[in-house]
């Protein structure tokens, strides 16, 4: 006589209570985190930056405006890329981040700098991979370049790519 | 259904069974009391309604115990049909073996633990492959001159040990005077080339001085390059 598949039947009533066909592949664990609004790196940045709806803009026609934008999580987590939005109106100058994945401790486990590629009147997005170290937090410093001919630059946001282990 | 629920049951069919054997014997007193014949033969008894009310309180008794043993019958099968299932996963270690790895609640001070060991594991498998890479000769020379400059220039406090190109990483290794030199190293080199490419940190704590390793990324070239590229939100 067949035997009636009892154990299949728990095993499908235990994952219907605890939610758990959400899970899939680990892409499908991978998640972005957003960044909050940036900050100033120093009370001299503090003076040339101001805010809209289009992100942090610097307001100065001579000095580049430094920000720093991070988050932080409850748990490790592997870091897989790090991007930004940003508007470069500056000919002579890129918008460029460096973002640090940091241990609990704050010790730096891994950098990557990344750059907008010239310059326009259009938005750009730009990718930082990392090599997938675990960490607790990853903070982005950007520098914005001056206002050229009227014409502001801005950096809209930028945004941790991480699976949680 | 549990050998308890089997002893009650038991119980009720043998209360049943006394009632009955009662039941038949009034009723059979009570055929023979009902033959006019043999009626006055019965001794003590001569009242016939007496027996026929006897008679009807037993039925009715009968019939609430038949009524009270399918109920506990009834309800002791429903209590096993809910128990099993949630029994059947925690006791079999099979079963248990396949629940979604969801329910199973970490140590919180597995992280930090387990953190260290995969950050440990990557620079491992990454300095694997940088002492297996053939070397850009050309590469190498100009960046071992940048990493010169950026150490006798721009880090105070940290004195380089050693360095080396190969085709698509750099190899670095620096000690520190003091821990406020070793916790200041990347913000000093990362904006500097050839650290602005992109650099993996691995602290050596235990070394007197201290010792951080550092991977520096070629331009162009990723620590990663097999991963597939992500799409964005």
């Amino acid at each position: 006589m067949t035997k009636f598949p009892m154990r299949a039947v728990c095993v499908l009533a235990v994952s219907v209570l605890t939610g758990s066909f959400t899970r899939g592949s680990d892409a499908a664990n991978e998640w972005w985190s957003q960044n909050g609004t940036c900050q100033p790196a120093t009370t001299a940045d503090a003076s040339l930056i101001s805010y809209s709806h289009y992100g942090i803009q610097n307001n100065s026609t001579t000095t580049t405006a430094n920000v720093a934008c991070g988050t932080v999580h409850p748990a490790s987590v592997t870091v897989f890329e790090v991007l930004m939005n940003a508007y470069d109106r500056n000919t002579s100058s890129n918008l460029c981040c460096t973002a640090y994945a940091s241990d609990i401790d704050g010790d730096v486990l891994e950098s990557s700098t990344f750059c907008t590629a010239g310059s326009g009147a259009n938005h750009q997005q730009v990718y930082a991979n990392f090599s997938d170290p675990s960490a607790y937090g990853v903070t982005v410093f950007c520098s914005i370049p001056p206002k050229q001919s009227g014409s502001l630059s801005h950096l809209v946001r930028t945004m941790v790519l991480t699976n949680m282990h | 259904m549990k050998p308890a629920d089997n002893s009650t049951a038991i119980a009720l069919g043998a209360a049943l069974l006394c009632v009955g054997t009662l039941v038949f014997q009034v009723a059979t007193t009570h055929h023979r009391s009902s033959d006019p014949k043999r009626l006055a033969s019965v001794p003590g008894v001569d009242d016939r309604a007496e027996l026929e009310s006897k008679f009807s309180a037993l039925q009715k008794q009968m019939s609430q115990l038949r009524q009270a043993t399918r109920e506990l019958q009834a309800a002791e099968t429903a209590r096993a049909e809910q128990a099993e299932p949630s029994l059947t996963p925690v006791v079999d270690p099979g079963a248990a073996a396949e629940l979604p790895a969801e329910i199973d609640l970490p140590d919180p001070r597995a992280p930090l633990v387990s953190a260290k060991v995969r950050n440990r594991d990557l620079v491992g498998r990454l300095e694997a492959q940088f002492f297996s890479e053939d070397v850009d000769a050309e590469w190498r020379q100009e960046t071992l001159q940048q990493v010169q400059r950026v150490f006798e220039t721009s880090a105070p406090g940290s004195r380089l040990l050693e360095a080396d190109c190969a085709t698509t990483m750099c190899r670095v290794v620096v000690a520190h005077d003091t821990e406020e030199a070793r916790k200041g190293l990347a913000m000093q080199v990362t904006k500097m080339e050839p650290f602005i490419q992109g650099v993996l940190f691995d602290y050596d704590l235990e070394q007197r001085p201290s010792r951080t390793t550092m991977l520096v990324r070629r331009a162009g070239h990723d620590f990663v390059a097999a991963r597939a590229q992500h799409s964005g939100p």
